[in-house]
């Protein structure tokens, strides 16, 4: 063994010990997941339970309370506006079953997928009371600092499908308002469209756009009815329907489709001959209208949120289906 | 072949002294220098003016382990809020205001923190947050150039765009700078994973998820100022030095006390041959003395046959024993014949020559009763065993052959050459030897002397 050699062993463990002496670990650097390509489920699934939850309370609390100011935060748009009026009314006529049974429990969320705001998602509740049908809800945050919001909802018609809507892990996109480039039409259009065949009837332009639905047919037989009615007293009926100020709200559906959720106005004006006297009908009408004396004229404005499936550009069924409506007496004059 | 031995031994002491520093330091790695379990990193007091808000960039909160033990507090007392959600949510959230942003670690007990930019957490709201992400993220290293140009000013960039964004955020939201903040709380929002709220202080605990997670801490209510936000993560604290250590550091103890063992082996064996050797050496006269007598002369001539004399234990005890002894018993005896010997040396002279010897032979010995014709024989065989005999035993067949020579004398009646006087000598003392060497001129006379010794 030489020299050299002996010294090699000794000459290692140095740097050895070297090393070991200055082991002093670097600071780690933040190694965050990329950021996603498409915008995530903005609330996982106990998110959504606890705004769901949050809302009935709301709406609870306001029922019991037949004070809409229980609603805020909680409840907003023609939703807030419709159930105000549902309270009042029902307070009025000391009738619950005027305020419309919003069921708690959900048999499917569409959970919003988008960064920014407002964020829009869907639920579909489980079968209300006295057997009626599933309630479509929107809920909505409107911006980054405010709570999810039940925006509007609608009695789904008992004939509706659904469309498919991504899983809630997922997350669904919005759709914007304007966009008539991924659907038949866009959401703005749908809507306007609809309320001319509502207004105007099979006789409207658009009227071939749409597939029959439920509550047009309801209101063409109320006015048959209706007409009939005051047709003695040479009177005549008329609903006209208008669109709100309130933007849409769209969600995206698996087949590229979209749920457009928005708020009409109706007027039904019931005009007759002189002296003749309406009555309201309804027991909405009538509380509203109290004790006020009846005339030849009759006003009754209402608030309508509805619902529907704008399918995609390349859709095979190319006509817009009325999902549901939740129409809402607000007020009666003469 | 000695100095090779040394740097053996030095080696092997070095590589001992160095395992069991390896090992020690191994083990103080493990012990005393393991480092704590927990990271505990905070931000500055101090940070960034006129914001209520902290906001970790993703990836902060999982810095150092999924589990992270957050805590806020205001110095102040006033309430604090820790919520934690996604980056675009919690960025969403912040908005227009301004806010600290926290990048990672400084140090291992410091959390890096800059201005956050309103601006970026605004576009993202409505567009992308990917691009505002990246934006601020290429917007970051464009300070770095200038910070590593000049090194003094470094900071400067960063404080003018502080104190811009503090004025933007003053324009924005007026007069911010003179009144006091109010802070905006983000407790209780839909959007978030995990949050607390209190007075003074907070915490709460979060574990990792998939995904970018932000957390938001945010001085509440009126007069609010920014929390210090503590991040405590549980670090799972690994020995890598430990095994590694104690095995080199034995290894090289191993290596050392094998050097050390070997050398010192070697050495021994080297010491023990040249002991024997010496050894050996030193036997010769005892073995002479025993009667190996051709020994010596072998040994000087061939070094290495020492080996084949190699003796056991007790033999080399035995001959040390009779070196011994032989030396006490010298040193006992040498006390008594040195005088004799002194009086020897003062005697060759007069006794060893042969020739004198031989003439002394021939003188006639008065005391002698041997026969006249076998005494001729016997003085010759004398003559000749005094050249060879050595000083030591030649005592007595010199007094015989001088007894004969003298008895040969007298019967021939030659004339004496003053050989009588060694016959007197051999008879009489020590004392006698200072007598006689007077007497040596006076032997000349002859008949004198003759007739002394008769009577």
């Amino acid at each position: 063994m030489s020299a050299t050699k002996l010294w090699r062993p000794v000459a290692a463990s140095a740097v050895g010990l070297t090393v070991l002496a200055g082991c002093a670990s670097p600071v780690p650097e933040p190694d965050p997941a990329d950021p996603p390509a498409e915008a995530q489920a903005a609330l996982t699934q106990s998110q959504e339970e606890d705004v769901r939850d949050a809302i009935a309370a709301a709406l609870k609390a306001a029922d019991e309370a037949e004070d809409a100011e229980e609603l805020k935060g909680r409840v907003d748009g023609p939703a807030l506006a419709t159930r105000k009026a549902q309270i009042s009314v029902a307070a009025k006529a000391d009738k619950e079953s005027l305020v419309t049974d919003i069921p708690a429990d959900v048999q499917q969320s569409v959970v919003p997928a988008f960064d920014g705001w407002p964020r829009t998602g869907l639920a579909v509740s489980v079968e209300a009371e006295d057997s009626q049908s599933p309630r479509l809800m929107v809920v909505e945050q409107p911006d980054a600092r405010a709570d999810y919001e039940l925006w509007a909802w609608v009695k789904l018609f008992p004939d509706t499908t659904l469309p498919t809507f991504a899983e809630s892990s997922v997350g669904s996109p919005p759709v914007a308002a304007d966009d008539g480039d991924t659907l038949v039409m866009s959401p703005d259009d749908a809507l306007a469209q609809y309320i001319d065949v509502l207004n105007v009837g099979e006789d409207s332009s658009y009227a071939d756009s749409f597939d029959d639905d439920l509550f047009r047919s309801l209101l063409e037989e109320q006015d048959k009815v209706l007409d009939e009615a005051l047709e003695p007293a040479d009177g005549k009926h008329t609903t006209t329907f208008k669109k709100t100020d309130d933007a849409l709200r769209s969600v995206r559906t698996v087949d590229g489709g979209a749920v457009v959720t928005g708020a009409m106005t109706a007027r039904e004006k019931y005009t007759a001959e002189e002296g003749a006297k309406i009555q309201p009908q309804t027991d909405a009408e009538k509380a509203l209208f109290g004790d006020e004396d009846a005339s030849e004229k009759l006003n009754v404005d209402s608030i309508a949120m509805v619902s529907l499936f704008v399918p995609a550009a390349d859709a095979e069924d190319q006509q817009v289906s009325v999902l549901g409506v939740e129409r809402t007496t607000t007020k009666v004059s003469n | 072949m000695k100095g090779m031995l040394v740097l053996q031994r030095i080696i092997g002491i070095v590589l001992i002294v160095l395992g069991i520093a390896g090992i020690g330091l191994a083990v103080a790695s493990a012990t005393v220098w393991k480092e704590t379990d927990t990271v505990v990193a905070s931000t500055s007091a101090s940070t960034v003016d006129g914001t209520t808000m902290v906001v970790t960039d993703p990836g902060v909160l999982e810095l150092v382990d999924d589990a992270v033990t957050i805590s806020a507090t205001r110095a102040d007392g006033g309430p604090v809020s820790l919520v934690v959600g996604r980056d675009v949510d919690v960025l969403g959230w912040v908005g227009e205001d301004p806010y600290t942003r926290v990048t990672g670690l400084s140090d291992w007990e410091t959390l890096a923190t800059e201005a956050g930019s309103a601006a970026d957490a605004t576009d993202d709201a409505t567009a992308e947050p990917t691009d505002g992400a990246t934006e601020e993220a290429s917007a970051d290293p464009s300070e770095s150039p200038e910070a590593t140009e000049e090194s003094e000013p470094a900071e400067s960039p960063e404080t003018d765009e502080a104190t811009d964004e503090a004025t933007d955020a003053a324009d924005t939201e007026a007069a911010d700078a003179d009144e006091p903040l109010v802070g905006p709380d983000p407790a209780g929002s839909d959007m978030w994973y995990a949050e607390s709220s209190e007075d003074g202080s907070t915490s709460m605990r979060w574990t990792a998820r998939d995904g970018r997670w932000s957390l938001l801490a945010a001085g509440t209510g009126d007069d609010a100022s920014a929390p210090v936000v503590e991040l405590t993560w549980p670090r799972t604290v690994t020995t890598p030095w430990l095994w590694p250590g104690v095995i080199a550091g034995a290894l090289l103890l191993l290596i050392g006390a094998a050097l050390l063992v070997s050398s010192s082996v070697r050495s021994a064996r080297k010491r023990r041959t040249a002991r024997e050797q010496e050894e050996a050496a030193a036997a010769v006269p005892v073995a002479a003395a025993t009667g190996g007598g051709p020994a010596p002369t072998e040994r000087d001539s061939a070094g290495p046959t020492a080996t084949t004399v190699v003796l056991t234990r007790r033999e080399l005890r035995e001959r040390a024993a009779a070196e011994e002894a032989a030396r006490a018993a010298e040193a006992a005896s040498g006390r008594r014949r040195g005088p004799i010997r002194g009086w020897l040396t003062g005697q060759i002279p007069v006794v060893a020559p042969a020739d004198d010897a031989q003439s002394g032979d021939k003188e006639p010995d008065g005391s002698g009763a041997g026969g006249g014709t076998a005494d001729t024989p016997a003085g010759a065989g004398d003559g000749a065993a005094g050249t060879s005999a050595s000083a030591a035993g030649g005592g007595s067949p010199a007094r015989t052959s001088a007894a004969s020579g003298a008895a040969w004398r007298k019967a021939w009646a030659s004339p004496a050459s003053g050989d009588t006087a060694p016959d007197g000598t051999d008879e009489s003392g020590p004392a006698d030897a200072d007598r006689d060497t007077s007497e040596g001129p006076d032997a000349e006379n002859g008949a004198d002397d003759e007739g002394k010794e008769q009577r």
